[in-house]
Parts: C-alpha cells; structure tokens; sequence
C-alpha cells in the first residue's frame, strides 16, 4: 500500500492539482475553435442567431476560462519546494517551454479573451472574428509548451548532463521542440480537448432541445458539434495510435505495462482486448486477444516482437550493473569545477540513471547484492491494473465518442435530432470525454513511474529534503481551495445554462427548424 | 453581451483564487519555503551514503 512519505505526498499532491487543472483545460480548448467556426459562420452568413450562440457559447467559455486560469500555477509553486532537486537537475530545459508558455502563448491568449468579450461593439465584425480565432490559437498554443516541456520528461532528447554543474543542460532546442513523443502527444492531446469541447456543446444543446428551449440555437450548435466532435474524435484515436508507436519506440515497458504483458509477444504481436491482469502470478487470466494489431501500433510492422515485462525487467538489471562504473566516477568527482567524464565511461554514464534505482533499496549503491539489483530492476514496472483498466476504458470511450458523433452527425444532417433517446443519451454523456482524458493522463504519468525523467532520474531522487507534514498541509490547503474553486465553476456554469442564450428576432431566419423538436415528455 | 451580473460574479470568483493563491504562496511556497540546490549538494544527493 502507500507509505505516506515526501515522496508519495509530493507525487499526489502534484497529481491532484494536475488532475484539476485539466478539467478545464481540454473544455478551453475545444470550446475556443467552436466559438471560432460559428463565428466565422455569423460573418459569412450574417444570420443573428449565429452572433448569439457564439455569445453564448463564449459566456461559458468566459466562465471556464477565468475559473481555470492560474490553476496550473501552483504546479510551478511546487517545483521549486516539493521538487527542488528536479528543478536544479532539469530547470535548464524544462523551464525554457514552460518560461515561453507564459510570455508566447499564455499572454496572446489572455489578451485577445479580453478582446472577445469586451470587442463585441468595438471591433468591425471581421475584426472580431479575427480575435476570436486568436483566442483559440493561442490556447493551442500554450497546449504546446507545455506538451513540449511534458514530452521531454517522457523522452529526454537535445540534452546533455554537465558533471560540473551536476544538471541536464540544452544541446538542442529544436531536438526538444520536435521530439516526436511532444508531437504525437500535442495533437493527440488538443484533438480530445476539441471533443470535449464538442460534446460540452451538444449535450447542452440537448437538454436544451429536451427542454424546448432556445431551439433554434440549440439545434444549429448541435450540428456543428457533431461534425466537428466527430472529426476529433476519429483524429483523437488515429493520434493516439501515433502516441503509442512513440511509446512503443522510446518507453516499452509503458506499452508491456498497458497490455499487462508479462512475456515478450512473438511477431505479428496481438493486442489483449480484455484480461485479468494477476500481479502474484504474473499473468492475465481470461484474455481475448486481436492478432496483430499490437504489432502495428507499436512496431507498425508484422515481423518485430513487443517486449514483456520480464525481458524488459531483464534488460533494466543489466543497465543498472552497466551503469555502475559511471556512478563510482560520479560519486568521486560530480559538482567539481573541473570534472569532465573520461571517455571509456561514455556507455556506463549512460546507464547512471538505472543505477541510482538501487538508492532506494541501499544508500551505498556500488556494494548492491545481485538480489538487491534485481528488486531494484523490478522497481520499473508501473502498476500493471490500473494501466491495464485505464487504458481499455479510455479507448472505450473514444469508440463510444466516434459512434456519438456519427450518430448526431447523421440524424442532424437528415433532420431527425430532436429523438429523445439520443438527445437523453447525448445529455448524459456530457463528463465522458474528462473521465477519458484523465484516464490519459494517468497512463502517460503513473505509466512513467518509477521516473520522473525516463530512464534518467528516478522520482524519489527529484524530491527535496523537506519533512512530510509541509506537504502534507499543503495538500490539504489544495484540497480545499481546488473544492472551492469546482462548487464555483460548477454552480456558474449551471446557472448561465439555465439562463441560456439571449436570443434577438433574426429577420434573415427562415422559420423552418431543421429538425423538429422533441414532443413534451408525459412523466417529467 | 451579458457583462453585468455574470461580470460581477467572475470578478469575486477571480478575486476569491487571487486571494487563495496568494495565502497558499506566501503560506507554503514563498521564498523562505524555496530549496536551493547547489551542485555540490546535487552530487551529495547522488553519493551520500545515507538516504534523503
């Protein structure tokens, strides 16, 4: 079980607020390029209506936007006290993405919302739209920084580590910047924050089709939520695939642990479907597998086999004996003014960050036991379970979105959304897609462990040398502050729904619904 | 637009997480609760004998 110790304390205390800060922003996301698209068709089409539901969809957007903005801040609070020897080993790179995030990206963003609420009656309507669009640019691109900063943990590239400095330093911005794991993570990522966005915008829209209400908004919002939530849907699944080709190439015993697969899988490898993953005797019970399709996503061939866990278990223990010889050199000399790593310990310095896995099993790592080497290669194996469970139910729920959308995508263009089983179903789906993308982000985080720098530096070793009970009571201050700051969003949100859109007579309006609404229900 | 009441509201909201983010600052993360780390203790960290 857990041991409630700095370590843990910090991990879930970052994780919390991590957690948190993602509830709003896919909805930002998705929300900002919505509000875009039925701007652009307000200005080419003229149509009233379309200026209201831009303004409505931007009052919620408004809502999320000043609810969620600065959440993330108390993650950067925390690297300088809960994470301090994380910082001095990695700041070098890891705050350039984060340091543009804020000036590039954070500031355009921030800016031009101010623009959109306050612009409505002082910019030319294509003046506005172009703020509009901006918004929505700039929010993607602050998804990117920070992707970018993430994905290096992930896969630490364009870096070299400075004995005399005793950190990582840049070699190579552009080597960060197109890492490939920051690649297929960014569109993966924005592509189910554009879902989100999407079924926040329909599932509204039925309650309010549901409820007879602002019908005419409500069914043109619907039809541009399903197109679109049904591109990003398909995008989100084809991405993601990306993503785990990444993973299959720079962290294998991730894709092992996600598939709960103990042993290496013979080309073309399959894919498990279902299983019971059983840690005691290392197997899964009652798989049903798909042939092949492992082999694709993580090899994209046939021919490759994907590694298991005890191979991979296997190949760890080597590279911590590997890395010994670099660790003794580093122990003696790392932090001096002059230290420059001798030649012949190139290979082993790589292998340094296995090595020091040991440090949590027995300080005096180069005197380790082969049983202590090999409980300290066992110490990469995620928890197998919850990845195993919060992957299938992810994808799951990327199936369920693109059978959604394609559902309301085609009763909407053949005029018949107003069925209440699929505005009911619609209704309810609305917290899917955030279930879906914490389940992310729990596989790509938990799925690291036990690394906060893939293969580079365990987590234990990034925490600083403060006692639990300071981060304890602040975990407890987040706790409550986060609670708060939810009830609020929530009940605002909540409230401007029920409010709903103000609607003007559109003189342009043809009268005729594109499709008819629900008839009243008999029990409500 | 709708800027009066909803404006009011998100204006006590912001101020409220203002406030909060400032107490939790200067409470738990301020200066006085920063670790420096030299590399002389990065490399101590990385050898020391006992553990952190």
């Amino acid at each position: 079980m857990f041991e409630f110790d700095v370590v843990t304390l910090s991990r879930l205390q970052f994780a919390l607020t991590a957690m948190y800060h993602f509830l709003f922003v896919p909805l930002t996301l998705g929300l900002a390029l919505l509000l875009a698209i039925m701007e652009s068709v307000y200005v080419m089409t003229g149509r009233t209506v379309w200026r209201e539901a831009t303004q409505f969809w931007g009052t919620l957007f408004g809502i999320n936007f000043a609810m969620g903005v600065a959440t993330g801040v108390t993650m950067e609070f925390q690297f300088g006290t809960n994470w301090a020897y994380y910082s001095h080993y990695v700041g070098d790179i890891f705050g350039a993405p984060l340091a543009i995030e804020g000036l590039m990206a954070f500031f355009l963003e921030a800016t031009f919302v101010g623009l959109f609420f306050f612009g409505w009656k002082r910019l030319s309507k294509v003046q506005h739209l172009v703020v509009t669009w901006l918004v929505a640019l700039g929010a993607n691109f602050s998804a990117l920084w920070i992707l970018v900063a993430n994905a290096w943990m992930q896969n630490p590239v364009g870096a070299a580590f400075n004995p005399q400095t005793m950190r990582m330093e840049l070699t190579s911005f552009s080597e960060v910047l197109f890492n490939p794991v920051a690649q297929s993570k960014f569109v993966h990522t924005v592509s189910a924050g554009y879902v989100t966005g999407a079924m926040f915008v329909m599932s509204i829209a039925a309650y309010f089709i549901l409820n007879r209400r602002h019908v005419d908004i409500a069914r043109r919002s619907l039809t541009v939520a399903a197109s679109f939530g049904l591109a990003s849907a398909l995008s989100v699944v084809v991405l993601g695939d990306e993503s785990g080709y990444t993973a299959g190439e720079n962290q294998k015993m991730k894709i092992a642990a996600i598939e709960a697969m103990w042993e290496t899988e013979p080309p073309p490898a399959s894919f498990t479907l279902f299983g019971i993953p059983d840690l005691k005797s290392e197997t899964t019970k009652y798989e049903i597998k798909i042939p092949w399709v492992l082999g694709l996503i993580a090899t994209r061939s046939l021919d490759k086999p994907v590694e298991g866990v005890k191979a991979l278990v296997e190949r760890s223990e080597e590279r911590i004996r590997n890395g010994m010889a670099g660790y003794q050199w580093l122990a003696k000399e790392g932090g001096r003014p002059n230290a420059a790593v001798p030649p012949e310990l190139d290979a082993s310095m790589r292998d340094v960050g296995h090595s020091l896995l040991v440090k949590r099993i027995r300080p005096d790592i180069e005197n380790a036991t082969d049983a202590q080497i090999h409980e300290a290669a066992l110490s990469t194996i995620p928890d197998v379970p919850v990845l195993f469970w919060s992957f299938r139910i992810m994808v799951a729920l990327g199936f369920y979105f693109i059978a959604l959308f394609a559902a309301a995508f085609y009763l909407s263009s053949r005029r018949r959304c107003g069925k209440r089983w699929f505005l009911r179903m619609t209704m309810y789906s609305l917290p899917l897609p955030w279930v879906a993308a914490e389940l992310g982000w729990i596989v790509a985080e938990y799925g690291r462990q036990p690394w906060i720098i893939d293969g580079t530096m365990p987590t234990f070793l990034g925490v600083s040398n403060i006692p639990a009970s300071n981060v304890a009571a602040s975990l407890a201050a987040f706790v409550l502050f986060y609670s708060a700051l939810a009830i609020i969003d929530v009940a605002l949100i909540v409230k401007y729904v029920r409010i709903g859109p103000r609607e003007e007579a559109d003189p342009q309006a043809s009268g005729a619904p594109v499709f008819p609404a629900p008839a009243p229900a008999q029990n409500q | 637009m709708r800027t009066g009441p909803l404006g009011r509201e998100i204006a006590i909201a912001l101020g409220f997480k203002l406030l909060a983010l400032i107490v939790l600052y200067i409470a738990f993360f301020g200066p006085a609760h920063r670790i420096k780390v030299t590399p002389a203790q990065m490399a101590e960290a990385l050898s020391a004998s006992a553990p952190r």
